[in-house]
Parts: C-alpha cells; structure tokens; sequence
C-alpha cells in the first residue's frame, strides 16, 4: 500500500472535520467548561450523573427497539431473550461480566440459527 | 456527601502512574467490546470506500462509536454536509454530561483547567465507565496522568482493531458482524450496571431503558435525549425527596 492509497482522497478530511470533529468534540468541550468549574457532591453533579446512567440505558434500549440493519434480522423476542437472560445470569452469580456477555451471545446466536 | 476514598496504589512518580493507566486499558473487558464494535466500524468503512488512513484519524479525532457511525454511514449515502453536521452533533450531547461526571473526580482546587482538556478528549462511555470505577483508587493528584495513560492505550487498542477491520472486511461473515455489534451494546449495559453506587443510580438506569420503548413510538430523532433528561431528573427528583427530612 503506497502513503497514497493509505490517506485515500484528501477532499474527505474536510467533511471529517467539520461534519465529524466539530459538531461532536463542541460537546467535549462544554462538558469541560462546566465540569472543569462545579465540584463533585454538588447538586448539579448528582443530576448530570444520573442523566448519564439514564442515557446509556436509552442508547442500549435503541438498539433493541430499532436496531440496524444487521440486528434487525435477528427477531425482536430473540433479542430481548437474549438481554434478560444475560442480566438474571450478571445478578444472579456474583456479577461476572464475562459470563453474562457470553450467555446472553449464545441466546442470540442460537436464536437467530434456529429462526433463520 | 464526597465518599471516604479508599487508595490501593501508591503510584509515587507521575510516570508510575501513567504507566498504569496504560496498563489499565489491556484490563477491562470493556476494551475488548469496544475492539469488537470498532472491527464492524473499519469493516464498514471500507465497504463505504474510505481508506485506511482516513479510518484511523476518523477514530482519533472523532473518538465516538455512535458518531462515527452516523458520519461514515451519511458521507458514504452522499447527505449533504450540514444535516451530517446536525447528526453527528445530536448523537454527541450524550458526551456532555459524561465529561461533566468525569472531570470532577480528577481535580482538585489547584489544577489547572488545561490539564483536564486531554481527559474531555477521551471521555466517551467505556472511558467513562472504567475511570469512574478506577479513579476511588488513585491518589487525586495522579488521577490525571492515569487517566491519560488509560486514554492513550485505550484509543491505541482502537485503532488496531478499527485497522483490522478495514483489513479484513472483505472476508467477515455476517454473523460474526451481528455477534460483534451486540457484544458491543450489551457490554455497555453491564458495564453501567456493574458501576451502579445505590438504589438512585438503579432508578436512573431502568428508567432509561423502560422509557425508550415508549418514546420511540414520538420518533423524534432526538429520542435518546428525551429519555435520559427525563429518566435522570425523574431519578434525581426521587433522591431529592427521599433526602428531605
């Protein structure tokens, strides 16, 4: 591969800049202003970090609600199956991450195999 | 209402503990979730037509599975800059509050603000969930280097398995992309769950999940937002009651 073909077409780092960088690091930025001021234990701090517990849970929830493409064909009982069922295995034995990850893969995967 | 915080490493020198935040990357499993979700990102990547190199800065600068989804995804359908813009700046806010979460726990009164421009740069959900869980055992006054030595290696361990996916995207097949995908979404779960403190952050966290479903049914486009600024003030509210004598 040549330093050409590496950097590809250098048009595109302009779209990379200023309709990726930008619009997403602005973000990064506000977060710094404020949390660079305010203190942990503040009110405000418990708010901020409660929305974030609850945005994570939405961004996951998405996934299963709409999902893209190539999980949408995997069948929405398939999906949900395979979330409980990770979860009852993360709480019911001594939260190992690991095992949970790994039951809830094989849910889905067998699933999908058996209705495709 | 700061926690007693208990200190397991001593971390003398600021290259110790720079030293361990590299280590820390290699560590938690979330990295590896994350290595999975980024070979479907260069796989993708490469199916869109963009090269190598262009992959690689897009992780380093961007830094954010979601937006660079949205961006590789769009640019590659041909939408026109601004309403890529618009996307990607919407699939970010979440970046805000994260940064918010983070850099209080790194500083103390005397650090200066510039210092804690690095860690904003690396914020984004795995590094926020493994500082987070970290950081309680790092003295404050090495909790920065650590965190950037975590930053460093964990964009590093990205990049390999981002490359990887370009490289090898002609020959996946798609259960192993599905496979991947989800790994990433539910890993993420557990990761929050695992980092809840008390019953407040359960509430906030189901709360989220249990509103999507509804919310989705609005498609606003800025679903996401409505659940969690809901889902967390909801959550909070509850806290603030409780807390009133």
């Amino acid at each position: 591969m040549s330093i050409a073909e590496f950097f590809g077409d250098w048009r595109l780092y302009i779209p990379l800049v200023l309709a990726g960088f930008l619009p997403n690091e602005i973000w990064r930025f506000f977060g710094w202003w404020v949390g660079a001021r305010i203190d942990e234990g503040t009110e405000v701090f418990i708010w901020v970090r409660l929305i974030t517990t609850s945005i994570m849970a939405a961004v996951i929830a998405q996934l299963l609600v709409a999902p893209p493409a190539l999980l949408a064909a995997v069948p929405a009982f398939v999906r949900y199956s395979a979330v409980v069922a990770g979860l009852a295995v993360f709480l019911g034995i001594r939260r190992s991450m690991l095992l949970a990850v790994v039951v809830a893969e094989a849910v889905l995967l067998i699933g999908r195999y058996l209705t495709s | 209402v700061t926690a007693a915080e208990p200190q397991e490493f001593d971390l003398p020198t600021r290259s110790a503990a720079f030293m361990r935040g590299l280590a820390h990357a290699p560590r938690c499993a979330t990295t590896y979730a994350l290595m999975g979700m980024f070979i479907g990102t260069g796989a993708l990547a490469h199916d869109l037509g963009f090269s190598l190199g262009w992959t690689i800065i897009l992780n380093t600068v961007v830094w954010a599975g979601p937006a660079q989804l949205v961006l590789i995804t769009l640019l590659g359908a041909g939408v026109a800059l601004p309403q890529i813009a618009v996307a990607v700046a919407l699939s970010g806010f979440r970046l805000f509050p994260m940064v918010v979460t983070v850099l209080p726990q790194l500083r103390d009164k005397n650090t200066p603000r510039s210092h804690l421009l690095l860690p904003a740069h690396f914020t984004a959900i795995t590094f926020m969930l493994e500082t987070l869980r970290a950081v309680p055992h790092i003295p404050r006054h090495r909790r920065i280097v650590f965190c950037n030595g975590y930053g460093v290696s964990l964009i590093g361990m990205g990049t390999v398995a981002i490359s990887a996916g370009h490289l090898l995207a002609a020959s996946m097949p798609p259960v192993i992309a599905v496979g991947l995908l989800f790994l990433a979404a539910y890993s993420f779960l557990l990761s929050a769950a695992a980092g809840c403190r008390n019953y407040i952050d359960w509430i906030a966290l189901c709360l989220g999940g249990a509103l999507m479903p509804l919310v989705a049914l609005a498609d606003t486009g800025v679903d996401i937002l409505i659940c969690g600024l809901s889902g967390g003030t909801i959550a909070y509210a509850v806290d603030r009651w409780r807390r009133t004598p």
